[in-house]
């Protein structure tokens, strides 16, 4: 398969609206998801941003801090300023935004990648999404089908 | 120097997992008191796991760790295992070996590439360090999605992996799902290779001291899962025996457990120990780059600034003997053996990453689990951590005092702390009035 895009979904899908973004992906139109390389990564690393030589990486993922229910795109190089904003921190592995730091320090994120989000209030494991996401989902695979088929493809890239 | 009192505090230790800070005093005549003090809270795993079930057991301890939870479980399975004599196909015991490996390429590769290094080469992080020294940084992200890429095959998913069962897997891999790795592997000999070779050529503070040294040592391996506990100065004990030479003692200023040798002597774990004990085991590719560094693993076991170049040894071995384990597997008849359970005590150690890892679990006539005790590596490393500090803390005495503290902190991430792991029990006293 041949692809230009390339999602990758974060979170776990069994701690509540932290499954988000698995569920979108997953709700995915086929169509949609021919044109895309789709990776359910759970946690993201720097190394998961490396070596994609096709025109844009999507990182979807839930997000802390933000009202929940809303949905949040904007370039991928801007997520650890939006973690700086949101006070996200980590004294374990990387945060998201911290592997997204690293990986834009190895010249990894490029202007065409784009973070999506959507905001979570509920992350209790085994619980269900919270009213405000659930009712949400659909909009947000709206906009990540919309990501991914908005970019052309000149030229083929493998999906590794 | 004529000194009052000096006191190097670092609030919030960096770099290492989990969340502890240092304290560490020099008294007016020179005595020097370190307290590693691990603030993290309590994460009751011990306690969790009462009323479970072996194969259940085993996924909660996975996640006591996100960085080793492989080690977690198979010291845990193989207590199990002894405990109710299930006979394992050879083809799964190197299917747990090679799952291993790809843990402590993970592990190693993360901290001697994103933790460690920025120690040496002057940098604040991971990430100051990418800008100056990306081609490294990128062979140090590689080799640790390897070890995940292998730990994701085998183990079912490359973080909390859910495949090991009492008995064998849950699933075993088919041999065209091990091919993918053949070519990575190849690659990641080569990045290995260059590691040992970059880490060796740090520029090492110098620190001399005897540590006693504690570690698995198996009689044709290098070890991981099987061998006997054995020490420097001659302890020697089956695996389900550590509880003879050791204690597990509370510490005002921790909140986890320390661990200590019945004579009260700290001991190091880790790959330095390993290294020193088992060097004849080690695989020829990693013995002949050690060769090449021209350090011997005497140099290693005196100075833990150079438990880096260890651990580098450890990953090209565990590249290797993976490799090794690729080439030849042939998938076992069935995944599992059954078993019946059995009232009595399961008790185990294996090599996590950072060091021995031993579990101990009482279990009824269903196997259903009564009392736990798990024993991770930086909690028996707690003192020696301290020990070390208070060894090396006159040396660093003349420099500037933030230059001082950085010494100080780089010795604390040559152990590969991970306190996470270690706060997984705290003992609780309540005191009643009369």
């Amino acid at each position: 398969m041949s692809v230009t895009v390339r999602i990758l979904a974060c979170g776990a899908i069994d701690r509540g609206d932290d499954g988000a973004a698995l569920l979108a992906v997953r709700r995915l139109p086929a169509g949609v998801r021919r044109a895309a390389c789709v990776e359910e990564v759970g946690q993201l690393s720097a190394e998961h941003l490396l070596g994609f030589p096709g025109s844009r990486t999507v990182v979807i993922d839930c997000i802390r801090g933000a009202p929940a229910g809303s949905i949040l795109e904007l370039p991928l190089a801007e997520l650890p300023a939006l973690e700086t904003s949101l006070r996200v921190s980590s004294t374990h592995a990387l945060s998201a935004g911290g592997a997204v730091g690293l990986a834009a320090a190895l010249g990894a994120v490029g202007p065409n990648d784009r973070f999506l989000g959507i905001g979570g209030t509920s992350f209790a494991v085994g619980g269900p999404l919270s009213m405000a996401v659930a009712s949400h989902l659909g909009e947000l695979v709206e906009r990540l089908a919309a990501l991914t088929l908005e970019v052309p493809m000149p030229e083929a890239a493998p999906c590794a | 120097m004529a000194i009052d009192q000096l006191h190097f505090e670092v609030a919030q230790l960096t770099r290492v997992e989990g969340e502890g800070s240092l304290d560490l005093r020099v008294a007016p005549d020179g005595s020097v008191a370190a307290q590693l003090r691990i603030f993290e809270a309590p994460r009751y795993f011990e306690r969790l796991v009462v009323g479970r079930t072996p194969d259940e057991v085993l996924d909660i301890v996975a996640r006591i760790c996100g960085i080793c939870p492989v080690a977690y479980q198979m010291s845990a399975v193989h207590a199990f295992e002894s405990l109710f004599e299930v006979p394992i196909d050879p083809a799964v015991r190197m299917l747990r070996r090679l799952l291993y490996c790809g843990e402590w390429i993970e592990s190693h590769a993360l901290h001697i590439y994103l933790l460690h290094a920025p120690d040496f080469l002057g940098y604040p992080g991971a990430l100051e360090m990418a800008h100056d020294h990306r081609a490294v940084v990128e062979r140090g992200l590689r080799l640790k999605q390897l070890g995940n890429r292998i730990v994701g095959i085998v183990g079912g998913r490359a973080i909390h992996p859910v495949s090991v069962r009492v008995g064998g897997f849950s699933r075993a891999p088919r041999r065209a799902e091990l091919e993918p790795l053949r070519p990575l592997l190849e690659a990641g000999i080569a990045a290995a290779q260059e590691t040992v070779s970059w880490v060796a050529g740090l520029d090492m503070p110098s620190f001399d001291r005897e540590p006693r040294l504690v570690a698995l040592r198996h009689e044709s391996e290098y070890p991981m899962n099987d061998g006997r506990i054995v020490s420097s100065d001659g302890i020697d004990l089956a695996t389900g025996d550590w509880g003879q030479a050791f204690e597990e003692i509370q510490v005002p200023w921790s909140n986890a457990l320390h661990a200590r040798a019945a004579d009260g002597v700290p001991y190091l774990l880790g790959p330095t120990a390993r290294l020193s004990l088992s060097a004849d085991q080690l695989h020829p590719t990693a013995s002949a780059a050690l060769a090449g560094t021209g350090l011997t693993p005497e140099a290693l076991r005196r100075n833990l600034f150079l438990s880096i170049v260890s651990r580098a040894v450890e990953l090209l071995h565990a590249v290797a003997e993976a490799a090794d384990i690729v080439d030849r597997y042939v998938p076992p008849a069935r995944p599992a053996e059954l078993w019946e359970p059995r009232a009595g005590t399961a008790a185990w150690a294996t090599e996590a990453p950072r060091g021995l890892l031993f579990h101990r679990y009482q279990v009824d006539a269903a196997g259903t689990v009564q009392h736990a005790q798990i024993v991770p590596p930086t909690s028996q490393n707690q003192a020696a951590i301290e020990h070390d500090l208070e060894l090396f803390a006159p040396a660093v005495l003349e420099l500037p005092h933030e230059e001082a503290t950085l010494r100080l902190e780089q010795l604390i991430r040559s152990y590969d702390p991970c306190i996470s792991c270690a706060t997984h029990f705290l003992q609780l006293r309540v005191e009643r009035p009369e």
